[in-house]
């Protein structure tokens, strides 16, 4: 069965004063009908990047420069602005971190979802309503027809998030791009949302790319995960064994640097160095400088090499460790 | 230091905009002609022993009656007017700039203390800047310049009139100067290196001047060079109308003036090309101030 | 050596109304150790902050120094008082001046407390504190933009230290950076307080963090403590439905299933619920709760809670 979306080896460049710069090097994800995939990885790495490729929503100074996006079969690259925004919105709906700037201060938020509703679904003012009120109610706001009336400053945080997810509901689409979706919410009101995003994947067969720097996250609510690091993807598979049995180097490291309730106390061990910035990235394995496995070998470009059922690492000694891992308690 | 990196990012940028980077070469040609005016103009117009009064309102050279001498032409009293122009347009930049300076000087100092003090300062001072901006500022500096005429005789006035000039643009144009800085101010007091900086016992006057001022005024600078344009053309006005510079030592605004007589017996070059003058400065200023103001906008990066 | 009591911190909103951001807050930090302070948003942990470094007034209450009270404003401190106390804030795009080099920054505490007393003087205490917070030969006349986040935040650090202070106090100060670099900054404060000796109060809301720095724990909810004690202790056995709610809500990564969840979100702080603040979401709420204020008790010799059933939840008390 045709993956939902499959990115292949997508390339991205940035136009600069000092030539094209790569941001993103040979990604490659597939996402499965009714699927979450985490897309794990620090700032700058390029995940952000990423979901706006498949929107076609890349800056103006930004460049494909290799690879495909298909979504459902369709190339994404490429096509027309039209094109594009028959699928923006109306197949993929998209939440992003801040929603404070998703949403129209001045407008009331059934306004807001009955002008989208309407856009990409034919339908009445009064059938618009009636469908934003489910909406509203399936994200879990109390009250929905009546707060339909509200505006972005009367709800707090944790509800603004649930409108902006409706909003991305609106027109059923089938796959759902969450950019940092819980980052700038309390703990208590991420876990909420959290859930609601899995539920509505659930029930509704939306599949969901996941877009976060926060491992834990990923841990709670995704099926597969990626992570990526200097623009490439270094691990890809399933959550569970990606996250016990680390292949790649930067994985193990990110987990043994994360701190967590009950560790035990002098086990944080941090990856040395930094991740290196687009322009600076050096030759090979890009992971290399701050790799305690490092030979000459990574000196090349390191290969995809399998792990498990649909388990990968992009690294040359992918599942070689070289010192014991500390025990997690 | 950070002057460097933007300098060589700026004009990476001006490479792109070839708008702004025309609007700068001819602002670098007024500049350099102003300048060095006596040496690009073959005759001082001020010096009254090398006016010819039979050489008055020549047209221009390539109309008859014109002479290579007088390329624009003169005016009633035999002046060149090339020459009248780069040594006129000399004053109005002289003027245009100072006053600028100076408003800036005031503006940033009281932005800065309403920015910074808060409470009843704040207000005092904001409210005096608001009833200034209800007039306009050519009537401002009218004003002042009205009433210093009545305070300085006759005699003085003379040597007077740049200085008088300068400071009453300067004063009508200071508001902005200080809005703009206070808006900044009140934006720094809040973070955190000048909260670290006040738990290392630093007073306010330090506070200020080490801390605060020196990320508060970068809209300031944008701001100035339009007002430039402003201040050139408020002068220019109030040459005009006749309580700018005198007859004797001209601006662009008082050449335009006086060739206004002449404008509708036939001899409208006396007036004309002092004022495309003018047009090509204040429009090369506006153009790259605008420019400038637009490439420094942190919301549109 | 820091001890904190009953510090409120109220401000008047327009005409009428009031926000109580801090009340009623009784801490100790003593030296060597660190006592954190943990919460969700408007739960009043940076406000205290703030109070105890003297960039805010409280309203009530006061901050003891060695048993000594401090000026409420940091201005009006005396300079052993300013030298004692040195603070690190969350973001380090905005802690640092973006017009001065990096030596002047990292000089400017060492001057102003007397530590030496030309720019020169300075310059190589400057180079030995950057090499001590892990940035050995850093060009000190750079400037923060051309540093990365973490390096700015370890800049940041080595200017709290410049002053040679005996307290820090701790503003989340990773949470504004990657993964991987907050690891090496949390090991490089642990090892700055050991080497020497200095108490900290570490502000956070990310419970895992907490739990690998602090040795006593404070968990705030609408600008009061609802429990405070031993880190281990509250970690390992929350007795307040608060501190539980706000363990299990943590993402884990051995993630099992869900786990108990609580529904709502943190009330607006200009209208607190009556009574105990957190009756509306609390799942053990009885009538009594919405009556009465329950006062911070202790339920052991360590550990204090503010709860009315603190003694009947969870089971047996333990040390």
């Amino acid at each position: 069965m045709t993956p939902l979306l499959d990115i292949r080896d997508l390339s991205v460049s940035f136009r600069t004063r000092a030539g094209l710069v790569p941001t993103l090097d040979k990604v490659s994800l597939q996402l499965g009908r009714g699927e979450i995939l985490g897309l794990v990885g620090e700032s700058g790495a390029g995940k952000s990047l990423t979901g706006l490729a498949l929107t076609g929503l890349l800056p103006p100074n930004a460049v494909v420069t290799a690879g495909s996006v298909r979504f459902d079969g369709q190339e994404v690259l490429g096509l027309s602005e039209a094109a594009l925004r028959r699928i923006r919105g109306r197949r993929i709906g998209m939440v992003f971190q801040d929603p404070m700037t998703a949403l129209d201060p001045l407008m009331r938020i059934g306004e807001q979802l009955v002008e989208t509703i309407r856009h990409h679904l034919r339908l009445s003012r009064g059938a618009a309503l009636d469908r934003a009120a489910e909406l509203l109610d399936a994200v879990g706001i109390p009250a929905a027809r009546q707060r339909l009336r509200s505006y972005p400053h009367e709800f707090s945080g944790g509800m603004r998030q649930r409108v902006v997810i409706a909003l991305a509901l609106a027109a059923e689409p089938e796959l759902i791009v969450a950019d940092e979706p819980t980052t700038a919410l309390d703990v208590s009101v991420q876990a909420q949302v959290l859930e609601l995003l899995r539920g509505l994947c659930r029930d509704r067969g939306t599949a969901i790319l996941l877009v976060t720097h926060d491992m834990g996250v990923i841990a709670e609510t995704a099926d597969r995960l990626a992570v990526l690091y200097a623009g490439g993807v270094v691990e890809a598979g399933p959550v569970g064994p990606v996250l016990s049995e680390p292949g790649h180097p930067y994985a193990r490291g990110l987990m043994r640097a994360i701190p967590q309730v009950g560790a035990a106390r002098d086990s944080l061990v941090p990856i040395e160095g930094a991740m290196p910035r687009p322009g600076q990235w050096p030759g090979g394995c890009r992971f290399q400088p701050r790799c305690p496995l490092a030979r000459a070998a990574c000196g090349e470009p390191p290969p995809d090499v399998a792990l498990g059922s649909s388990h990968v690492a992009r690294c040359h000694f992918a599942g070689v460790e070289e010192e014991p891992r500390h025990a997690r308690a | 230091m950070i002057r460097s990196v933007l300098a060589s990012d700026l004009a990476w940028r001006l490479s792109r905009s070839p708008g702004a980077m025309l609007a700068l070469a001819v602002l670098v040609t007024l500049l350099i002609l102003s300048l060095f005016a006596p040496v690009f103009a073959p005759q001082n117009p001020f010096d009254l022993a090398t006016l010819d009064l039979f050489s008055g309102l020549t047209p221009p050279v390539w109309r008859e009656g014109g002479r290579a001498e007088y390329v624009l032409g003169t005016d009633e009293q035999g002046r060149d007017l090339w020459s009248a122009i780069l040594y006129g347009m000399r004053i109005s930049l002289a003027v245009g700039l100072v006053s600028v300076v100076l408003s800036m000087v005031v503006g940033v100092a009281i932005g800065l203390i309403a920015g910074t003090s808060g409470g009843w300062v704040d207000t005092v001072l904001m409210r005096v800047a608001d009833a200034q901006l209800a007039l306009p500022a050519i009537l401002v500096a009218l004003l002042i310049d009205g009433a210093a005429r009545a305070v300085v005789d006759v005699a003085a006035q003379q040597s007077l009139a740049i200085p008088v000039l300068i400071f009453s643009i300067a004063l009508s144009g200071w508001v902005q100067y200080a809005r703009a800085v206070r808006a900044a101010a009140m934006v720094e007091m809040r973070r955190d290196y000048v909260s670290a900086a006040r738990l290392l016992g630093l007073g306010r006057a330090r506070l200020l001047i080490r801390h605060v001022m020196p990320n508060s005024i970068g809209a300031v600078f944008v701001l100035a060079t339009v007002h430039v344009a402003a201040a050139v053309v408020t002068e220019a006005t109030l040459s005009f109308l006749g309580v700018g510079m005198p007859p004797t030592v001209p601006s662009l605004g008082t050449l335009i003036r006086n060739g206004y007589d002449f404008l509708f017996s036939g001899e409208w070059w006396v007036s004309i090309f002092p004022g495309c003058a003018l047009v090509l400065l204040v429009f090369a200023v506006n153009v790259l101030g605008d420019w400038l103001r637009d490439t420094l906008n942190p919301r549109l990066q | 050596m820091l001890e904190l009591e009953a510090l409120s911190v109220t401000y008047p909103v327009g005409r009428r109304a009031r926000l109580a951001a801090l009340s009623d807050l009784s801490l100790t930090a003593r030296a060597g150790q660190t006592l954190a302070i943990v919460g969700e948003s408007g739960c009043g942990k940076s406000t205290a902050a703030r109070a105890i470094a003297g960039l805010e007034e409280p309203s009530g209450g006061r901050v003891l120094l060695d048993n000594r009270p401090l000026a409420p404003a940091v201005e009006r401190r005396s300079r052993e008082e300013r030298q004692a106390i040195q603070m690190v804030f969350q973001d380090p795009m905005s802690s640092l001046n973006p017009r001065r080099s990096i030596l002047h920054t990292v000089a400017e505490p060492m001057l102003e407390m007397g530590l030496v007393r030309t720019l020169g003087q300075a310059r190589p205490l400057v180079e030995a504190a950057l090499a001590e917070v892990g940035l050995p030969g850093a060009d000190l006349s750079r400037y923060p933009h051309q540093f990365s986040g973490g390096q700015r935040q370890r800049i940041c650090i080595a200017r709290a230290l410049a002053g040679e202070p005996r307290l820090i106090i701790w503003d989340e100060p990773t949470s504004a950076l990657d993964v991987s670099v907050q690891a090496q900054v949390l090991n490089l404060i642990q090892r700055l307080q050991r080497d020497r000796d200095l108490a900290y109060v570490f502000i956070s809301h990310d419970l895992g963090v907490v739990d690998h720095v602090a040795d006593e724990v404070a968990v705030m909810y609408l600008g009061r403590a609802v429990e405070t004690g031993p880190a281990r202790q509250i970690m390992r056995a929350p007795r307040h439905p608060y501190t539980r709610a706000l363990l299990a809500a943590i993402p884990s990564l051995a993630a099992t299933g869900s786990r108990a969840r609580i529904g709502g979100e943190v009330p607006n702080p200009m209208a607190p619920p009556a009574g105990c603040p957190f009756h509306p979401r609390c799942p053990e709420v009885r009538p009594a709760c919405r009556a009465a204020l329950p006062e911070l008790r202790p339920l052991t010799e360590s550990r204090r809670v503010a709860c009315l059933r603190a003694e009947d939840l969870y089971g047996e008390p333990t040390t």
